[in-house]
């Protein structure tokens, strides 16, 4: 500790080279980060879809958010046994003014949709929803992306126009990251009238998933288009499984960031410290033994460390704080425990970066040090 | 200067009232043998020495002859292949590396010829340095390294960076560094090699001063015949062996 304002001052002498070693961590640092809180997005997703309902859609296809299923499906459903009622969702991509901003409209049946997921207003009212065939209730987080506000008629590129009735939170994330409306009003526009991207099924028992969804499929089993029955969360991990793929793919990306992160830092330490020999020299001739030496030389690159990973988690916290939804599709998140997980990431790259280094500068003899140098 | 003097001295005049023997320094057979592209290469051959309390001590001898070699062994920068060091009744080959560390700190004070000081502190801070192996006030500490300082007529320049001071204001600044932690030995590797005639006969004057004044024991290596003169003793090393010992008033 009492040698702490020589690295300090070290540190900020060599402001170049400080600055430099700090970005390559934050760098690093905030794509860990931004990996971080994407993950978390998807497991929330995930994780917020509900064991007990069934989800029903188009049998067969790769990509299940094409699926479509027919409305009068739902009479055949509703006479399984074991079905407690069931309902219709249809959902569209919709673009507001760029193309960066999606957003995922699901048209329902609100009384029915009411009953199998939980819907609570923030603000706004049911009745003014009610009341009018454009109505909209906004995902908070979503209506706190664009600014949406009670009253506001809100135009999406593809031609759609919706007024906000009111906007809410639910314990569905993948329904409190998009907008409400009403699913006349949206299959007609999408020319899709009499369908439904998926319908849900709420269950009179909730341990009989398995076979209920077996009955539902077979139920179906002659009907023009055949479908795919499973609990919801079973559904919405494979509505995700290519994002998940992608997610895959850039965890490999970020751990290879990460690697020639370490390996930059060590390089950079490494040539410090060889730059520096003379110094270590001068400090072992002074008193200063090999622990203390190892301490400052290392204190330095953790001092970095600190200072990047500091950057790094602060961009992270401002990517959240300007757009929590990752352009409207999933909730980024990022916990405590994840930044600190981060954080001794980043005090990791540090420590790796000197540690060798600096141990080979302290074993040299103090004579070699100061004549190597020379 | 009187108040510098005495900020700095603590134990000089200390020293001689609990003296163990008369001699601060005692080299006892010492020999260094480096192993160089398989060979051995014999350095130092069975060096004897003793230096008494408050003397100044000249080391010449042609380049390669082992006077660096000897000097950085009596400041336990370097370790003898045989032999024995005693400082002040201290002997340095039976210390551990971090006793030896400690032991250099308190004991030992180096004047370099390249300085050697930290190139991004200040000067204050350069001659604070050694003192932040002591537990010390930094009150304290700051009074130590400025009267240090003074003593070496650096006060003007205390927060300037080694860049921006002349080789001379370097070297004198490397001994305020020397000098603050009270060492009962300065040890002097070339301290005018690298100056011109005016900033070296300053050097040489201070390096005087401190031993006529503070009664410092000075061993000092040197190639400059006029540094020799300055020293109490002259002590000549030839291919590793000490070949003669004069009074340099004898010399003269």
């Amino acid at each position: 500790m009492r040698f702490l304002p020589l690295v300090l001052r070290r540190l900020f002498r060599n402001r170049r080279r400080t600055l430099l070693m700090a970005a390559g961590i934050a760098v690093a640092v905030f794509v860990i980060s931004a990996l971080l809180a994407v993950e978390r997005g998807f497991a929330t997703l995930i994780s917020s879809a509900d064991d007990t309902l069934l989800n029903v859609r188009e049998k067969g296809l790769a990509c299940p958010v094409t699926s479509r299923v027919f409305d009068s499906y739902l009479g055949s459903i509703a006479s399984t046994p074991g079905v407690r009622s069931a309902t219709g969702v249809l959902r569209g991509l919709y673009t507001y003014q760029k193309k960066e901003n999606l957003v995922v409209v699901s048209g329902v049946d609100y009384e029915a949709f009411r009953k199998l997921k939980s819907v609570r207003l923030v603000s706004g009212s049911e009745q003014a929803f009610l009341a009018r065939s454009d109505a909209a209730l906004v995902g908070a987080p979503m209506a706190a992306r664009h600014g949406w506000r009670e009253g506001q008629s809100v135009a999406f590129v593809e031609g759609l126009t919706v007024t906000v009735a009111g906007t809410f939170v639910s314990a569905d994330k993948s329904y409190d990251a998009g907008v409400l409306t009403h699913k006349g009003y949206l299959s007609r526009l999408q020319r899709d009238e009499g369908k439904s991207t998926y319908l849900i099924v709420g269950l009179s028992d909730p341990g009989m998933v398995s076979q209920v969804s077996q009955a539902i499929d077979t139920g179906l089993a002659n009907f023009p288009k055949p479908t795919k029955t499973q609990s919801e969360r079973a559904s919405r991990e494979r509505e995700l499984q290519d994002f998940l793929e992608v997610r895959r793919m850039l965890g490999l990306m970020v751990a290879a960031a990460v690697l020639v992160s370490i390996f930059g830092a060590a390089n950079s330490v490494s040539m410090s410290v060889r730059e520096r020999l003379r110094e270590v020299g001068i400090l072992r001739s002074l008193g200063l033994n090999k622990f203390q030496i190892l301490c400052i030389l290392i204190g330095e690159s953790l001092a970095v460390a600190i200072v990047g990973g500091g950057i790094g988690i602060g961009l992270s916290a401002l990517l959240l704080a300007t757009d929590r939804t990752m352009g409207g599709m999933i909730p980024l998140g990022l916990r405590a425990s994840a930044v600190a997980m981060v954080a001794g990431a980043s005090l990791l790259i540090g420590l790796a970066g000197a540690l060798l280094p600096a141990l080979r500068a302290t074993r040299l003899p103090i004579v070699d040090c100061l004549r190597l140098a020379d | 200067m009187k108040n510098a003097l005495e900020v700095i001295v603590t134990s000089a005049n200390q020293h001689k009232e609990t003296l163990v023997t008369d001699f601060i320094l005692k080299l006892n057979n010492i020999a260094k043998v480096y192993q160089r592209g398989g060979q051995s290469v014999r350095v130092l051959n069975a060096i004897n020495l003793e230096v008494t309390w408050g003397d100044y001590l000249a080391l010449m001898g042609p380049s390669g002859s082992g006077k660096t070699t000897l000097l950085n062994i009596i400041g336990g920068l370097d370790c003898p292949s045989s032999g024995s060091v005693s400082v002040d009744g201290t002997d340095i080959a039976e210390l551990s590396d971090r006793s030896l560390a400690a032991w250099r700190t308190s004991n030992i004070g180096f004047v370099f010829q390249q300085y050697n000081l930290i190139p991004v502190l200040t000067a204050l801070e350069n001659v604070e340095l050694p003192l932040l192996l002591f537990k010390m006030r930094k009150d304290e500490r700051r009074r130590r390294a400025l009267a240090a300082l003074a003593l070496v007529g650096l006060t003007e320049r205390s927060h300037h960076l080694p860049r921006q001071l002349s080789g001379g204001e370097e070297q004198r600044t490397s001994i305020a560094r020397a000098l603050v932690t009270d060492p009962k030995l300065i040890i002097a590797d070339e301290p005018t090699g690298n100056l011109d005639a005016a900033a070296a006969a300053g050097v040489l004057d201070l390096l005087g001063r401190l031993n006529g004044e503070l009664r410092k024991t000075i061993v000092m290596v040197t190639h400059d015949p006029d540094a020799g003169r300055r020293a109490k003793r002259l002590v000549r090393l030839y291919k590793g062996d000490l070949n003669a010992d004069h009074a340099t008033a004898e010399v003269a």
